[in-house]
């Protein structure tokens, strides 16, 4: 391959074809319209009804009354103003966006070195394959049962954490504050989510042209040159997409901190659950449109670094 | 941890509602094989059940019956795991019946929602008798004709007079939504009798009876029809470590919870009413505030109570706060906690593990609950409404008061339990008179005796159930399961110490 490939190569779709090509394919997509419109639209009904309508609901049950008996239709700003004057939500909006963007940045700085060895490092496909597969094996088991390990098992008092602590003489007692707190809660969603970082990094890192590679180590470019100019432009969208999937997991989460928190911790997610609980629509929709919004604008600042439509 | 574990309803009402919240479906497992739908409780179904609002399965509204009028479809009854402990008694239903009992499982802050929210998914709401303070309004639930249940006159008069006999002095009514307070409903206005004001201020139909004197209000006749009748009940306490805290179940109170002695070893049931008034009863025994009505505590008691709450919380007076029942029963078998509010299955969970654990028999008295059989409005078919009933019924011949007796419960109509046991029936299902002396009786163990898991052993010989016989243990009330008036208040102040 000659070195004259590169650019276009590396730049991959970032290059706005020529205009001509352009005019061209309009044409081909009006007439391939209705075929576009008949496969989009199993996906936008099923989007339409799970996701959008349901929404719309949320949105709309915020602004009903709460009533003893449930809620009545009478429309209503209440929730929110109670809402906007409710420390403890916003104090928990605020450590759960905390505890997201830790787990963001865990996951890439962990996940990357796994994803780049698989995706780069192992040359034979069935080895990848396998090792990406081992890489799975824990999430065979159920999610609940990996969120109780993170409580006492693991950092409970005679927990395995509290032992190989004391084993390693760098602790004389065990220490309570592992379990059942912040630490915990943050350690285990790192685990628990890592995997939604690893698989799209490892299928970008996958796509990365070997030979652009070759061609920059020919040019002279060392490892962190190669990296910071081929690899990490040609990753930006798995690590975009990784961080999104973690960061609206992580946020709308609350199995995971009411179990390995043991109810010592909170987010908005067990804020909204405990009013879904307590038969209180209204307060919980409106908790949750609010957590919806912060969602919507850490997606949007996340999306800031790569243009996805383009680069996939 | 036991078998029993494995298919504790209970757990798995819980673990796949924690699932479905999470959006997943590897809690849902697939239907074991060679059984018909509805035939047992299978995990998938139920995850299904739950996974969809317990709606998607609820199958045609119109009712099935036979040529001679005779109910033949599937009867489905939204339960907490209490009233199913294990798969064999919907079997049992099913079986004696004629017709398939289907349970719906969910937690316990799940069956109002799906109570209020969707009357058309089940046929028979059993759940605790408070929550109809939450639900009678939404008008999900018909009233309930004592006529038609056969046993209705063999109850306790705990569930109608407030006391298993209603002229002793030395028993309690306790506080809040104890069932004689809030079983009458009166739909049409025609008894005169007053509204329960302890609850909810949208309450109008369910009534009084009895008064707080113990005489009938106004000297009028019982009431006809009632939210439901009760079924399954109980004395709540503190399971507690005895290897840790050295003294005997009646040298307990519940002011243990606070006592900074067991720091940052104690967990509190998160249900905000429970775990109000476990801490309502800890910060009145220590003498630090008083109250009105335990059951109903007032704005200025619940800022208070929770100021208290949150000075020891934040000095790490709690390790935990349980939601799933497994939760603590896994709290206690790894030694986290030693003192911590439970349930009766849960403390005999624990016994058989190994585990040296008590259950208290406050001073103050214990938290009562009782469940409540009402049937779903929805429910206007003859041949089905008689379905419901039959049911209804059928939780009062016998055998669900020997299987729930395995886990501590008693049963509303319990003389009848101990002639069931020594009838053929009983001794084929493998129940013995020494088993209902152990658990009713309070005698120690005359032999080493099936418990919760069904293991001779789990009881062992000498060994006797803590607070005494059936009559001692039920005399002491301080207050029962209770939905507050001031509850978005509560719900809200628990949010701010939970997170504080």
């Amino acid at each position: 391959m000659s070195s004259s490939s590169i650019p276009e190569q590396v730049g991959a779709g970032a290059v706005p074809p020529p205009q001509a090509h352009r005019g061209k394919r309009r044409r081909r997509d009006r007439e391939s319209g209705w075929v576009t419109a008949a496969l989009a639209a199993p996906g936008f009904l099923w989007i339409g009804f799970y996701l959008i309508a349901p929404l719309v609901i949320i949105v709309l049950v915020s602004f009903w009354t709460w009533t003893d008996a449930g809620f009545d239709k009478t429309l209503t700003t209440a929730n929110y103003r109670e809402l906007f004057n409710d420390s403890t939500y916003w104090e928990n909006m605020l450590s759960t966006v905390i505890t997201s963007a830790i787990a963001v940045v865990a996951c890439l700085v962990l996940g990357f070195p796994v994803a780049y060895f698989l995706a780069l490092k192992v040359q034979s496909l069935r080895i990848q394959i396998a090792l990406f597969i081992i890489a799975l094996a824990p999430f065979w088991t159920s999610f609940l049962t990996r969120a109780i390990a993170w409580t006492f098992p693991l950092m409970g008092r005679e927990g395995a954490l509290n032992q190989v602590l004391i084993k390693l003489q760098i602790i004389s007692e065990p220490l309570p504050e592992l379990g059942f707190s912040t630490l915990s809660v943050r350690l285990a969603m790192i685990q628990l989510y890592i995997l939604f970082m690893i698989t799209p990094l490892f299928f970008t890192l996958a796509q990365v042209d070997r030979s652009a590679l070759e061609s920059a180590r020919d040019l002279g470019a060392n490892w962190w040159g190669t990296f910071r100019e081929v690899i990490l432009p040609q990753t930006m969208p798995g690590i975009v997409i990784g961080s999104i999937f973690i960061f609206v997991l992580t946020m709308g989460d609350y199995g995971t901190v009411a179990t390995v928190g043991g109810g010592n911790i909170t987010s908005v997610g067990t804020l909204i659950n405990s009013k879904i609980g307590a038969v209180q629509y209204p307060q919980g929709a409106a908790s949750a449109v609010l957590l919806v919004i912060v969602l919507l604008a850490g997606v949007w600042g996340i999306t800031r670094f790569a243009n996805l439509r383009e680069e996939l | 941890m036991s078998d029993h574990v494995e298919y504790d309803p209970q757990e798995y009402a819980d673990a796949i509602a924690e699932g479905a919240d999470l959006g997943r479906g590897d809690l849902e497992g697939s239907p074991r094989g060679g059984l018909t739908r509805g035939e047992l409780i299978k995990r998938g179904a139920v995850g299904a059940a739950a996974l969809s609002g317990a709606g998607a399965l609820a199958g045609s509204a119109a009712a099935q019956t036979s040529a001679s009028g005779k109910f033949t479809g599937t009867l489905r009854v939204l339960t907490l795991g209490v009233e199913f402990p294990t798969p064999d008694i919907a079997k049992q239903a099913s079986k004696d019946l004629g017709f398939t009992v289907k349970p719906i499982l969910a937690p316990s802050e799940k069956q109002p929602q799906i109570a209020i929210t969707s009357p058309d998914t089940f046929d028979v709401f059993g759940g605790y008798n408070y929550q109809s303070l939450l639900i009678w309004p939404s008008g999900s639930l018909q009233p309930v004709d004592t006529r038609k249940i056969a046993s209705w006159n063999k109850f306790y008069r705990l569930f109608t007079q407030g006391k298993l006999n209603p002229r002793s002095k030395v028993c309690t009514f306790g506080d809040g939504n104890a069932p004689f307070r809030t079983t009458f409903v009166d739909p049409d206005g025609s008894t005169g009798l007053p509204p329960f004001s302890g609850g909810p201020a949208n309450n109008k139909q369910i009534v009084r009876w009895i008064g707080e004197n113990g005489k009938p209000i106004g000297g009028k006749k019982q009431p006809r029809y009632i939210v439901g009748p009760a079924a399954h009940f109980n004395a709540d306490s503190m399971g507690y470590n005895a290897d840790v805290i050295q003294k005997a179940p009646n040298q307990m109170s519940w002011a243990e919870l606070l006592n900074t002695r067991w720091k940052g070893r104690v967990s509190l049931l998160r249900d905000p009413g429970i775990m109000s008034q476990d801490a309502a009863f800890a910060a009145s025994a220590l003498g630090l505030m008083k109250f009105k009505d335990f059951g109903n505590p007032t704005k200025a008691e619940i800022t208070r109570l929770y100021k208290i709450m949150t000075r020891y919380k934040k000095q790490g007076q709690f390790r935990a706060f349980w939601s799933a029942f497994t939760d603590s029963v896994n709290l206690m078998v790894s030694k986290e906690v030693v003192l911590e509010s439970m349930w009766s299955p849960a403390v005999a969970l624990v016994k058989a593990a190994g585990i040296n654990i008590l259950y208290a028999a406050p001073k103050e008295g214990f938290r009562g609950w009782c469940s409540a059989e009402g049937i779903s409005s929805k429910v206007t078919d003859p041949a089905k409404l008689q379905a419901c009933y039959d049911y209804i019924n059928w939780n009062y011949n016998g055998y669900l008061g020997a299987v729930i007796m395995r886990q501590g419960y008693y049963i509303a109509n319990g003389q009848r339990l101990l002639p069931w046991i020594k009838s053929s029936a009983g001794k084929a299902a493998g129940f013995t008179p020494a088993e209902y002396d152990y658990w009713w009786g309070g005698k120690p163990a005359a032999s080493d005796l099936p418990g919760i898991t069904g293991k001779v052993g789990d009881i062992k010989k000498g060994e006797r159930r803590e607070g005494g016989s059936f009559s001692q243990r039920i005399c002491k009330y301080a207050s029962w399961n209770s939905y507050p008036r001031e509850s978005v208040f509560l719900v809200k102040t628990v949010n701010d110490f939970l997170s504080a």
